[in-house]
């Protein structure tokens, strides 16, 4: 039988990490509703050979995208495929294996008796998460990007930042278009086009280790402050977009509810 | 004494058709398009009306209460170079975009070419079983 959900990792250079990752999550029970994709973002380490190793399924850009492109391949592969869910996590082994038989229950069934959302969010800060200690910067730009949410969406999301995520079809359908995605920085500015949009979001607690190996893309000073520059005007161009009605309206929108 | 202003007139109106040609030349040849060339003609323009009237620079000099006319030049100068500066900088954002997309399709595709092989693959070995 053809399993319905797709499991995306973008994976850059992570030949110390993922090879025990992987093998966590070929254990787990999410193989039994899952599929696997690598998208190896040209890796210049062994991490594709590890993954050919493994026999994982994985493409490999041709050179390097950045994660948002990583992100957008898997969702333009798996409506190529036909899947109907998609969970992203990271390779490094930062989100547990645990947190997507949690998002994959949340998004087939709803939280507490509400309909299936089309957004699941796996939160750091959330009762019952396990996280590990995150930078001051970092819990700066959670705790503004989170005030921006709640006072523009009326929702209140507190991990808009968090990289582990599932997506229903038409939300990653929407993404898969050309400029409907943030390909630099897809952050809290996305979570919150798609509130804007309509689109129903929600969270879970989830649980983060500290990577062991590798390093972060938001290492140093300058390039947190970057982050923040761009995540700030990015943010507000969103919302000018949708006040203005340039943003594109969803396909299933134009045939189905709201 | 007045000073003979022929010698600069000349040289910044045979510089400016030469810039004129160079452009046209290369829009004529396809290798830039006449978008582009557009952005290009018209400072070509500037300097050709600014060698042929030098009063326009004085002119302009006095409106703007600028005690050294040239300056009025670099101004404008620096201005019609940030704005060619702007649409090349929003054509590489286009285009850096539209790369990342291709790339990102050329990946998919491969992975699926790579699927369909080893489809085809373990099709022929099923038959040779047969």
């Amino acid at each position: 039988m053809k399993k319905e959900t797709l499991i995306i990792l973008p994976a850059y250079n992570e030949e110390a990490s993922i090879g025990a990752f992987l093998e966590k999550l070929l254990a787990s029970d999410a193989m039994n509703y899952s599929d696997i994709l690598v998208i190896n973002d040209s890796s210049s380490d062994h991490t594709a050979d590890i993954l050919k190793e493994k026999g994982i399924p994985f493409l490999t850009h041709p050179f390097n995208l950045g994660y948002g492109t990583a992100l957008q391949s898997g969702y333009k592969y798996a409506i190529k495929k036909g899947y109907r869910y998609v969970i992203q996590i990271d390779s490094d082994g930062q989100h547990d294996v645990a947190n997507i038989e949690m998002i994959h229950h949340c998004l087939l069934h709803g939280i507490a008796g509400d309909d299936a959302p089309d957004l699941v969010i796996g939160s750091r800060f959330l009762n019952g998460s396990v996280s590990f200690k995150i930078s001051w910067q970092k819990k700066l730009a959670i705790r503004f990007f989170r005030s921006v949410i709640k006072r523009e969406c009326n929702q209140d999301i507190t991990d808009p930042t968090s990289g582990l995520q599932g997506l229903s079809y038409p939300v990653f359908e929407y993404y898969s278009h050309f400029g409907n995605f943030d390909n630099n920085y897809p952050d809290s500015n996305m979570i919150i086009q798609m509130a804007l949009l309509g689109f129903r979001i929600c969270e879970i607690p989830a649980i983060m280790h500290k990577r062991n190996a590798g390093q972060s893309m938001h290492v140093g000073i300058i390039k947190p402050i970057i982050y923040m520059l761009v995540m700030f005007f990015s943010t507000i161009n969103v919302y000018l977009r949708y006040k203005n009605h340039l943003l594109p309206m969803p396909d299933i929108w134009k045939t189905k509810k709201l | 004494m007045s000073i003979n202003y022929l010698p600069v007139q000349l040289t910044i109106i045979i510089l400016g058709s030469f810039l004129l040609t160079v452009v046209l030349r290369a829009a004529i040849q396809k290798k830039i398009t006449e978008h582009h060339a557009l952005l290009w003609l018209i400072p070509c323009v500037i300097i050709i009306i600014g060698g042929l009237f030098p009063q326009v620079t004085y002119f302009l000099s006095n409106f703007f209460h600028t005690e050294y006319p040239p300056a009025i030049i670099f101004a404008v100068a620096i201005i019609i170079l940030y704005i060619i500066l702007f649409q090349c900088f929003k054509l590489l954002s286009i285009l850096v975009m539209k790369n990342k997309d291709l790339a990102s399709n050329t990946a998919i595709m491969e992975k699926q070419i790579e699927d369909l092989q080893k489809e085809i693959d373990r099709l022929k070995a099923d038959r040779k079983e047969l």
